[in-house]
């Protein structure tokens, strides 16, 4: 009897999970799904990308798991299955709202694939973030004090969320194309000042109290900035946006978007 | 107490609910993988298009004329141009992508008659 009730319990807590799943899946995903260019992206960007982008993905969307995860079970196996069953949901919410905006083409399976392959990333992150975002109690941290390499990973993703959601935007370009060197010096200048506010003011993992703002500022601050930089290099060629680009234009529109980036690696330790 | 008898590791329990959906988000996975593994690999790196008439209807005193444009090369063309000429009249329109392996239809209006001569004139790579 009792076994028959456990089990019954450990259902509806799956149950329960997994809305909180649909619901992050929708919540984040929402500003892309609404996006002409990112239905454009499904059709214009070449498969090979689409692959990459998919391959590179499942690590990010697997260490996701181990510092978020939509349910409170731990390990390797259960951190895969998270994974697995955050891109299933993610798939299903995707294809559902690019079905009902009409965005989606089913008539090619290439652009249909691509499409699907586009948007899900970003829903399976939503996804797997929901236990921290929705949970009706405080889900409990999984960053411990002194995971350095926990926090860092977890700027990359905030970093890598956000600029996925603007990099397939016209308007980054076009704001890399008017400002000159001495405004993108500005951007950095900016980018590091508003990460670094972030940094000291909220109090990452890992951060000493008696920490000065100088030790805060080399221990995650430059760091966080190198992998905003990083990032948004990552998805500006990704998706093809320094194709045909000098090297003064890739390091503007680097620096134009990592600026985004930045605020959301450091909004990521807050979110998850 | 039972010497040299460890005390049974407690199983953390994986549900058939979770499992059955974990396997169907790993094909998902391998089916949206294989696609563009396959596609990267039979994929072209040209467009080639061509624009054919699919039908002209006489809506007041002109012809409105269906274009059909199809790209059956392997990569995806935009911002295509695509003409119908008729007796010295031409009527253009620019369609925004015209995705590898697809087709798009496109609606021109020409007052002139004769015989109506449909071609795509340019296109770039996104």
């Amino acid at each position: 009897m009792s076994s028959r009730h456990g089990g019954q319990a450990v259902r509806s807590s799956y149950v329960r999970d997994l809305g909180r799943a649909f619901g992050g899946a929708l919540l984040f995903s929402l500003p892309l799904l609404m996006t002409m260019e990112m239905w454009e992206l499904g059709m214009a960007l070449e498969p090979w990308r689409q692959l990459l982008y998919l391959v590179i993905s499942l690590p990010l969307l697997y260490g996701l798991a181990h510092y978020a995860g939509f349910t409170n079970r731990r390990g390797t196996l259960q951190n895969i299955l998270d994974v697995l069953v955050a891109v299933l949901v993610a798939a299903v919410t995707a294809s559902v709202l690019l079905t009902l905006m009409g965005a989606w083409e089913l008539a090619n399976t290439r652009v249909a694939t691509g499409q699907l392959v586009m948007q899900t990333v970003p829903a399976a992150i939503g996804a797997l973030v929901a236990r921290k975002q929705l949970a009706a109690s405080g889900a409990e941290d999984r960053i411990h004090k002194g995971d350095y390499f926990g926090e860092l990973f977890l700027m990359m993703a905030g970093a890598l969320f956000l600029a996925l959601n603007l990099a397939p935007t016209e308007e980054m370009q076009l704001v890399a194309y008017r400002i000159g060197p001495l405004t993108a010096l500005a951007v950095m200048a900016l980018s590091l000042v508003l990460l670094h506010l972030f940094v000291f003011e909220v109090g990452f993992a890992g951060q000493e109290e008696k920490e000065t703002p100088m030790g805060a500022f080399m221990h995650f601050t430059v760091p966080g900035y190198a992998i905003c930089l990083l990032a948004s290099l990552l998805i500006l060629s990704l998706l093809g946006m320094n194709d045909g680009h000098g090297i003064g234009a890739i390091a503007a529109n680097t620096v134009v978007l990592a600026f985004p980036a930045s605020l959301g690696a450091a909004a990521a330790r807050l979110l998850v | 107490m039972r010497f040299g008898v460890s005390k049974p590791r407690k199983k953390r329990r994986i549900s058939r609910t979770q499992a059955c959906l974990a396997a169907l988000g790993a094909i998902v996975i391998c089916i949206g993988a294989t696609i563009l593994a396959i596609e990267s690999a039979n994929g072209g790196d040209q467009a080639s298009l061509s624009a054919k008439t699919l039908r002209i209807d006489h809506v007041g005193g002109a012809r409105e004329v269906t274009i059909e444009v199809e790209n059956d090369g392997g990569r995806t063309a935009s911002e295509v141009s695509v003409s119908a000429q008729a007796s010295g009249e031409e009527a253009a329109v620019v369609i925004d992508y015209v995705p590898a392996g697809g087709g798009r239809e496109v609606v021109v209006r020409l007052e002139a008659a004769g015989p109506v001569e449909v071609r795509v004139d340019s296109w770039i790579y996104p």
